[in-house]
């Protein structure tokens, strides 16, 4: 591996990126390299890392403002914030697990930069909508900020959300500022074992749709269920469907209650109180029942209406496993044993019912190359290359790492 | 030749009589307004100060007439300005002479409502209260809430990414939006998202949300749909100053309680709503709030319990509880009729600058002393949780150079935002008002970086084209980026 750039302070990061645009070489942006293994890799890139970015600038608890230098390990953020019982309401993904790193160890910029929401997201939103402020350092090696500290901010074109999922391509980011939220005073969650898949997300979304403001509703199969379900009682060797519920014990014995009525039809539901209904989402977000090494791992983002019909056909054509999150708005699927892991039929799918299929993991056993990333239509892929143009005119950032020329 | 020197050459010439022959080929008789009085009723938004007569205003009813009609701007180079129900407090909506105004208020159906998915896909022409009502009886609304929605359009939410009282809980447009159809600059349709979260690839909705009308025009959205509480209600909250009421809100929000919506207001404000609304006010405070909460009947009084007992910290001089939806409407009557109350004193100018929670108390009575310099009274309305203020600046309208001195009062009020961390437009957009304002928060390259977006998707310049940037800045950029790329292709 080639010598690692690490950059202390704003100029440091400025002069590597204008050397490297002089001598026409390209850098690899990275954290602490947690999400390394997703998406497109290029030996050609320098390994450039944000760690000794670190530290908290800012943290204004009566304002649910919180601002850090990029590098800073997300644990370290949650660490202050649980002072004030406050989080970062998204629920972002943790692929410790998966990839065998340390838990909580990526940084904050690299968060924001792959943007991968959990299971809150269908509540509260995603890792980008809470992004309001940046500084960044684009490809031209220029500093620029957008947004800042305050959650309402309309003043010119919104640049701090356009570095959510741009994966180090147009600019390095270098602080980041998030608007935070207190952390629910209680949870529960609502088990309903063995329902089949069209039926189970019926269930969800009929519970989506009260007032009660469900803030997780997943439908896990059997195989899923299992892992998920460690540490929990009532386990069944059944797929499982969960709806969470966060608020006041008070408002979650009444809310809860609500919900069971009117799911009754569905079978019978299991109250599962703190701290195992934690757990269980812990295990969600930390993607347990995805580990297994031989599987390929897909994230498919689609219309929940869709949803059922599209996993049938996926599952008519492909070998695979699949669980929904987001009442149905969100496929993890698993492939096992298909040469191009499932991409052409998952993504003709999936194009066809409206979302993309993101491939996180190719399976140890991968041998064809595959494009993680959805690939765009032409006139997207156009102005996909238009605006790396317009932030990184040379190339410079991340060359490759979502598209070919991007 | 360079982007820049075409431009100037542009502005320089008339509009072709052939821009109305190839509009009158596309469009019927009805959907073009050129005569004198038609087209005064374009001639300017709610930023009412400023009047221009455009030159021609279109009335499209689908995608492809708005297609069509871009690309016979494209083919004259003749700028377009996007429209909605103009009512714009930043001015943007604002014709320009040698314009199309392409006005997208008769795109006002609603395309799809997709309740399994809790999306509607709606054309931009539609009011916010439209889509809230289309799905009300299935207990779902649209949550973005700005104070004009009865007749603001999606359109123009998009395009100033609009907010409203209850974005502390529901975030503002921006959050709200799931996907767009944009005609482009040159007449190209494009599709961005759709009905599913966080779509594939660089953010382009994020980009779009906000653009005002700069980037292409919108002529249709998929919108979320949200489902409606059990119930809301608000306390009222009446204190002794400022300090306190602020002190108050901080206290609230760092205890971990997230009201959906949290309400400030002066003196002269309650005053003038009181007069206005009969609301039942009090009028010996110097700060009202009014927040609310949502939820069954016990979980609001529950937390209604809870802010009591906060609030007793700050000495609270009056409280109030709506116990029922009458005592909540009259509650919220006097703070939505602000604004109107307030008109019926005199004229005035809405400022719209956010602020760190924590610098209320300072940046008020800076606000005030601003004011009392130029001789100005000033009302306070102030989205609280969020940070959002409104000073609004009385002024004598019919006097010659009063517009400017309130504005110059109002650059001041805003720049002071600024210094205290906050920035100069939270909900309304910056228009032509707040053109020239840009770069008290934005360095130079803060704007390059901005205005090369724009660029790409609008080589010519001519969406929208004299908002957002200050236009000495935009010229300068426009030559530079004309210059290089004549290098380039020499």
């Amino acid at each position: 591996m080639q010598d690692m750039l690490t950059p202390l302070v704003d100029r440091d990061l400025k002069e590597m990126i204008l050397d490297a645009k002089d001598k026409g070489t390209s850098l690899e942006i990275l954290g602490h390299g947690t999400k390394r293994m997703i998406g497109r890799y290029s030996e050609k890139n320098v390994p450039l890392t944000m760690r000794r970015f670190s530290e908290v600038t800012l943290y204004e608890p009566s304002e649910l403002v919180i601002s850090a230098r990029a590098g800073t390990p997300i644990i370290e953020i949650e660490r202050e914030l649980k002072g004030y019982d406050q989080h970062l309401p998204f629920e972002y993904l943790d692929f410790s697990k998966l990839f065998d790193t340390e838990p909580g160890y990526g940084t904050i910029g690299s968060l924001f930069a792959t943007n991968f929401s959990g299971s809150r997201r269908l509540l509260k939103g995603s890792a980008r909508d809470h992004l309001i402020g940046v500084k960044a350092i684009n490809g031209r090696g220029e500093s620029f900020s957008s947004g800042g500290r305050v959650m309402k901010n309309v003043a010119g074109y919104d640049l701090t959300k356009l570095m959510a999922n741009s994966w180090g391509t147009l600019a390095v980011m270098t602080e980041v500022t998030i608007k935070l939220l207190p952390t629910p005073p209680s949870e529960c969650t609502l088990f309903l074992y063995g329902l089949e898949e069209d039926i189970a997300l019926e269930a969800l979304r009929s519970a989506i749709a009260t007032p009660y403001e469900v803030s997780g509703a997943v439908h896990l199969n059997k195989n899923h269920a299992f892992p998920c379900l460690d540490g929990v009682t009532y386990v069944q060797d059944k797929a499982v469907t969960a709806i969470r519920l966060e608020n006041t014990p008070k408002s979650l014995a009444y809310r809860s209650e609500k919900i069971r009525e009117l799911l009754s039809a569905f079978g019978e539901l299991f109250y599962i109180d703190e701290p195992e209904s934690k757990l269980f989402w812990q295990n969600m977000r930390q993607l347990v029942f995805l580990t297994n090494r031989e599987d390929a791992i897909w994230r498919v983002s689609t219309s929940p209406q869709r949803a059922f019909q599209s996993a049938r056909q996926i599952k008519k054509l492909v070998d695979s496993q699949i669980s929904y999150d987001w009442g149905g708005g969100l496929l993890w699927v698993s492939t096992r044993g298909v040469a191009d892991m499932g991409s052409s039929d998952i993504r003709r799918i999936i194009a066809q019912a409206g979302g993309h299929a993101t491939l996180i993991y190719p399976g140890e056993d991968a041998t064809q190359p595959v494009s993680p990333f959805h690939p765009l239509d032409p006139a997207h892929m156009q102005l996909t290359k238009g605006l790396k143009s317009m932030f990184d005119p040379a190339g410079v950032l991340n060359p490759g790492r979502m598209y070919d020329g991007v | 030749m360079g982007i820049f020197s075409k431009l100037q050459e542009k502005i320089k010439s008339a509009i072709p009589r052939s821009v109305i022959r190839d509009l009158s080929e596309v469009l019927k008789p009805d959907q073009i307004v050129l005569d004198q009085a038609g087209l005064q009723a374009f001639e300017t938004d709610a930023l009412t100060a400023i009047q221009v007569l455009p030159f021609v205003v279109v009335m499209p009813e689908s995608t492809e007439d708005v297609a069509a009609v871009a690309r016979i701007s494209h083919k004259y180079d003749v700028p377009m300005v996007p429209r909605g129900a103009g009512t714009s407090l930043a001015g943007g909506a604002i014709p320009l002479s040698n314009a199309i105004v392409v006005c997208v208020s008769r795109m006002n159906k609603i395309l799809d409502i997709d309740l399994m998915n809790r999306s509607a896909k709606v054309q931009a022409g539609v009011t916010n209260l439209a889509i809230s009502a289309a799905v009300d009886r299935d207990g779902f609304f649209y949550a973005p809430d700005p104070s004009s929605q009865l007749s603001c359009t999606i359109a123009g939410n998009i395009a100033m990414n609009s907010g409203g009282a209850h974005c502390l809980k529901y975030g503002v447009t921006t959050h709200n939006i799931l996907g767009v159809k944009l005609v482009t600059a040159e007449g190209k349709i494009l599709e961005f998202g759709g009905p599913f979260f966080d779509p594939a690839g660089y953010d382009f909705l994020s980009l779009i949300v906000g653009s005002e009308g700069g980037l292409g025009i919108v002529t249709e959205a998929t919108v979320m749909l949200r489902t409606k509480p059990e119930g809301a209600r608000p306390l009222l909250l009446g204190f002794e100053t400022h300090e306190q009421a602020g002190d108050c809100v901080a206290a609230i929000i760092g205890k971990g309680y997230l009201p959906v919506a949290i309400e400030f207001m002066d003196k002269p404000a309650i005053k003038a709503c009181e007069e206005h609304a009969r609301a039942g006010y009090p009028l010996d405070v110097e700060a009202l709030l009014i927040i609310e909460f949502e939820g069954s009947d016990e979980e609001i009084d529950a937390s209604f319990q809870q802010i009591l007992r906060i609030a007793s910290g700050f000495n609270p001089v009056h409280k109030r509880i709506a116990g029922t939806a009458e005592e909540a409407e009259a509650i919220w009557l006097g703070r939505k009729s602000a604004f109107g109350a307030i008109g019926r004193i005199s004229e005035y100018l809405c400022m719209d600058g956010v602020i760190p929670l924590s610098k209320l108390s300072h940046v008020l009575s800076k606000i005030a002393e601003i004011c009392n310099s130029y001789k100005f009274q000033v009302s306070n309305i102030f989205h609280a949780g969020d940070g959002n203020l409104h000073p609004l600046i009385l002024y004598d309208a019919n006097r010659t150079g009063e517009f400017q001195r309130v504005e110059k009062c109002g650059a001041e009020i805003l720049e002071l935002c600024v210094m205290a961390g906050g920035c100069i437009t939270g909900e309304h957009g910056v228009g032509l008002e707040k053109r020239d304002l840009m770069t008290l928060q934005f360095s130079e390259a803060d704007l390059i970086n901005q205005m090369r977006v724009k660029l790409l998707f609008d080589p010519n310049w001519v969406l929208n084209p004299d908002k957002v940037f200050p236009l000495e800045l935009a010229e300068t950029f426009r030559r530079d980026e004309s210059a290089s790329s004549d290098g380039e292709s020499a």
